[in-house]
């Protein structure tokens, strides 16, 4: 005996017209499988319905609070690490050719020790030179520059100051905050 | 769920997912109110563990919170909410590398919810949640997410497909073979009566 349409009209979902219904009534009067197959789809659609929605323990909302606290630092922490990480690599980056440049002229510990003193020397020595430099430049800034011009430079850098931590709050701060 | 849905957004539901959309937590956290029940009953029908579905359960929410600027306000939260949580939990389960029937291969499930009811009522509804939690045991993890949306969360077929991006007749397709897979189910765990022609349950089934 076929089965078909009966156990598609069975399992299936749709509404029956009233010739498929009687069509139905009629086979599963007939068809032992098909009947037990109704019967249990029943059984097992009861089942289901009787099963209630389950809910989670009590303070489900203070956890995932908490959850998302953690992993807002975590994720902070991450980009801390990033951050360091890079900008460690980058000093490496810039060291590297000063390094090599330095090591060319060593040929023993001893040239070692005295090249590092004549470089820590010229540092200093540049150091001293770039400070009285910008002494002097600072000291004959009211004769080059006027108030108003002194005023518009301030401000440019202000506003250049703003937009460079707005981008890193908006591109990488902010990315912490909401968790993203 | 659709009695409850309709509720909610009655609550200003609208409103809360406006300002969660923002960035506000406050906002958000009454969604996680809200729709707590639901994306753990998800969870726990999927995986079959309290742990697991508590766990799987928050990752969902969080998913939902970091995704919420992507979220399209024309469609429906509940169903964007089930969507992230079905996807989850079918991934959790793939990953468990486990056959499909792994459920009854899980410690009884624990009393969570619901401790209110008496004795008698508390053993009627453990039954049937054990019952349950056998047929659903059956189907393969797609499978299951579709009976969980359309048994208790009433989803509609479309928005079935919409939270399990898959076609209308996919849906449709597993939605028929996973009630075949349980009724067999049913069939081989309770010895049949005798036949009485059909007659008993045609009624119902017609």
């Amino acid at each position: 005996m076929s089965h078909q349409p009966f156990e598609d009209w069975i399992l299936g979902e749709e509404g029956l017209q009233e010739g498929e219904r009687q069509a139905l009534a009629g086979h599963l009067a007939e068809c032992a499988e098909c009947a037990r197959l109704s019967q249990s789809l029943s059984a097992v659609e009861r089942t289901l319905t009787q099963s209630e929605a389950l809910a989670p323990a009590p303070g489900f909302g203070a956890r995932f609070a908490l959850r998302l606290e953690g992993q807002r630092a975590r994720a902070g922490r991450q980009q801390a690490w990033l951050a360091f990480g890079l900008a460690g690599a980058g000093a490496c980056v810039a060291a590297v050719p000063p390094a090599l440049r330095l090591m060319g002229d060593w040929t023993s510990p001893a040239s070692m020790f005295v090249q590092l003193l004549i470089r820590a020397y010229d540092a200093w020595i540049a150091l001293q030179v770039a400070g009285d430099f910008v002494r002097m430049a600072w000291n004959s800034l009211p004769d080059v520059v006027s108030p108003a011009g002194a005023l518009a430079f301030a401000a440019a850098c202000l506003g250049l100051g703003v937009i460079w931590i707005t981008t890193l709050y908006r591109f990488a701060f902010r990315r912490v905050t909401e968790g993203a | 769920m659709t009695g409850s849905r309709a509720a909610v957004i009655d609550r200003g539901e609208a409103r809360w997912l406006e300002r969660a959309r923002q960035g506000e937590q406050a906002a958000f956290a009454e969604l996680v109110e809200a729709y707590q029940r639901p994306v753990y009953n998800l969870c726990y029908r999927m995986l079959g563990d309290p742990a697991e579905a508590e766990d799987a359960a928050q990752e969902s929410f969080l998913k939902a919170y970091r995704g919420m600027r992507r979220y399209d306000p024309q469609r429906s939260f509940s169903t964007w909410l089930l969507s992230i949580a079905s996807h989850h939990c079918i991934d959790q389960l793939r990953r468990r590398r486990l056959p499909v029937d792994s459920l009854e291969e899980l410690e009884p499930w624990e009393e969570v919810a619901d401790l209110g009811p008496g004795p008698e009522k508390s053993a009627t509804l453990r039954e049937a949640r054990e019952a349950a939690r056998a047929l659903l045991g059956r189907l393969g993890p797609q499978d299951r997410a579709v009976v969980v949306l359309r048994y208790w969360d009433e989803l509609s077929t479309e928005e079935i497909a919409d939270a399990l991006s898959l076609t209308v007749k996919a849906v449709k397709s597993r939605l028929h073979r996973a009630r075949k897979q349980m009724a067999e189910a049913w069939l081989r765990d309770n010895p049949e009566p005798a036949w009485n022609g059909g007659r008993a349950d045609v009624a119902s089934a017609v």
